[in-house]
């Protein structure tokens, strides 16, 4: 009984060779195309308790179509939440990042808005 | 150190084709499988390890390494002769003066133009004649192609993600031309750009689609670029005014009458630079009227100097077509141009 138990599963384990080397010819190692890269972990940035006496920073990508919008959100921070400043500034580049000299003064910002607009 | 990628097994080539499109890995055209072998010929053939690094994107810092390369373009159908072209592409693209993260993410839509010169394109059975501007032969399709795929693969550039294109432009499937140096009495794109003769090398320029021109009705040189400097006009009214690379293709049967005359691509590029203007207040014409404001008298010019002009003899044996090709926008990006398998320790050009 045994001996027919092990012939019958040969029988279903058993492939005839040429079938097996067409199977193995066929199948195909390829390699990943795309960078790979460990994706940089980004944490929310620490959220201010109160808007009153803040200086706030916007800065736009440097289009006409960011204007309206920052000029209504400006107003809203002044009028509604009581903040000390507001600071627009505008990208000399919108196709490349922030210029250094920005960066830099942002550091003295309590929070910083940034936007794109066409 | 071998190659590092990921690797992945599929059943058979229909398998692969899926496997990669499912994944956004394509430009929606089949692809050749990148297998370990076939991406180690092109590295073996560049004489460069795995790990070689080519460059780093300057905005996101992201490393361009010679094995990611070659996966892209053993997709692209490259070969691995054509490998280091690829190579020196992307060299040229990662230079900072290129701007390779605004080109590539802006909804302005240009593509990478790639013109390669030197004896290169006659190993690599290279055709700048018919069809210069399409699918002119083998090798310059899928070094073109090759660059599309890099640009979705290791920038992330795909429609919708990095790339927010409005439009785009068919140049994005590819958009390599090979200069015809041996029926021009000119200095080749690359030897004008400062490239020694009998050297190799790869221009790339971010480049908006090529506007053909036609003029079969004059032989003097000036009237012939005249009808180039229109559409120059043209993409400053329509398009965008400012001052940047411009590429112009002139064919066979025109530089005939510049040949006859004794223009030389010099005497081009200060013809050029003193016509290809226009005042704001042509922009009322076109419906811009809105911005020309109180400037209406300011000239613009085309190019911010006279070798802002790429030059290139390309096109079939008739035919009194020639191409223009504007810039993506004015300067934020200088097209730049690299010697092909020279020394890995030189700065390019």
């Amino acid at each position: 009984m045994d001996n027919d138990y092990v012939s019958h599963n040969s029988l279903k384990d058993t492939k005839v060779p040429e079938q097996q080397q067409l199977e193995d010819a066929m199948s195909l190692e390829i390699l990943d195309p795309t960078h790979e890269t460990d994706i940089r972990n980004f944490t929310l940035a620490r959220r201010l308790e109160r808007l009153h006496g803040v200086t706030i920073g916007i800065v736009s990508n440097g289009k006409i179509g960011t204007e309206p919008f920052f000029d209504a959100l400006e107003a809203n921070f002044v009028k509604e939440f009581d903040v000390a400043k507001v600071v627009r500034r505008s990208k000399s580049n919108y196709s490349a990042p922030a210029d250094t000299y920005l960066m830099e003064e942002a550091k003295h910002w309590d929070a910083f808005i940034a936007g794109i607009g066409d | 150190m071998g190659l590092r990628s990921k690797r992945y097994e599929v059943n058979d080539l229909q398998a692969a084709q899926e496997f990669y499109h499912s994944r956004n890995w394509t430009d929606g055209l089949p692809v050749v499988p990148p297998t370990p072998d076939a991406v180690q010929a092109c590295l073996d053939w560049a004489m460069m390890p795995a790990s070689h690094l080519v460059g780093i994107e300057p905005v996101r810092g992201r490393v361009i390494t010679a094995e990611k390369l070659a996966v892209n373009a053993v997709m692209a159908g490259c070969l691995p002769m054509h490998f280091p072209v690829v190579v020196a592409a992307a060299t040229a693209m990662l230079q900072e003066k290129f701007l390779l993260h605004g080109a590539t993410a802006s909804t302005g839509g240009c593509a990478v133009l790639v013109v390669i010169n030197g004896p290169i394109r006659t190993e690599l059975g290279m055709d700048g004649t018919f069809n210069a501007l399409a699918s002119s032969d083998r090798s310059t399709s899928v070094i073109g192609r090759s660059i599309r795929l890099i640009l979705c693969n290791l920038l992330d550039a795909r429609p919708g993600d990095l790339d927010r294109s409005t439009l785009g432009h068919p140049g994005k499937f590819s958009y390599c031309i090979a200069e015809d140096e041996e029926n021009s009495f000119w200095l080749s794109l690359s030897e004008d750009r400062g490239i020694p003769k009998d050297v190799s090398a790869v221009t790339v320029m971010a480049a908006g689609s090529p506007r053909q021109i036609m003029n079969e009705w004059t032989t003097e040189p000036s009237e012939i670029l005249d009808t180039f400097i229109s559409e120059m006009q043209a993409n400053m009214k329509h398009y965008s005014i400012w001052a940047g690379n411009y590429a112009i293709v002139i064919p066979p049967q025109l530089r005939s009458h510049f040949k006859a005359s004794g223009w030389s691509k010099a005497d081009i590029k200060r013809y050029v630079h003193t016509k290809a203007r226009i005042h704001r207040s042509e922009w009322a014409n076109c419906g811009k009227g809105a911005v020309v404001l109180d400037r209406g008298d300011r000239e613009y010019t085309a190019l911010s100097n006279e070798d802002s002009l790429l030059i290139i003899a390309a096109g079939g044996p008739a035919g009194g077509f020639g191409a223009v090709i504007p810039p993506w926008l004015g300067q934020k990006s200088a097209a730049v141009t690299v010697a092909i398998g020279a020394c890995l320790d030189c700065g390019p050009i």
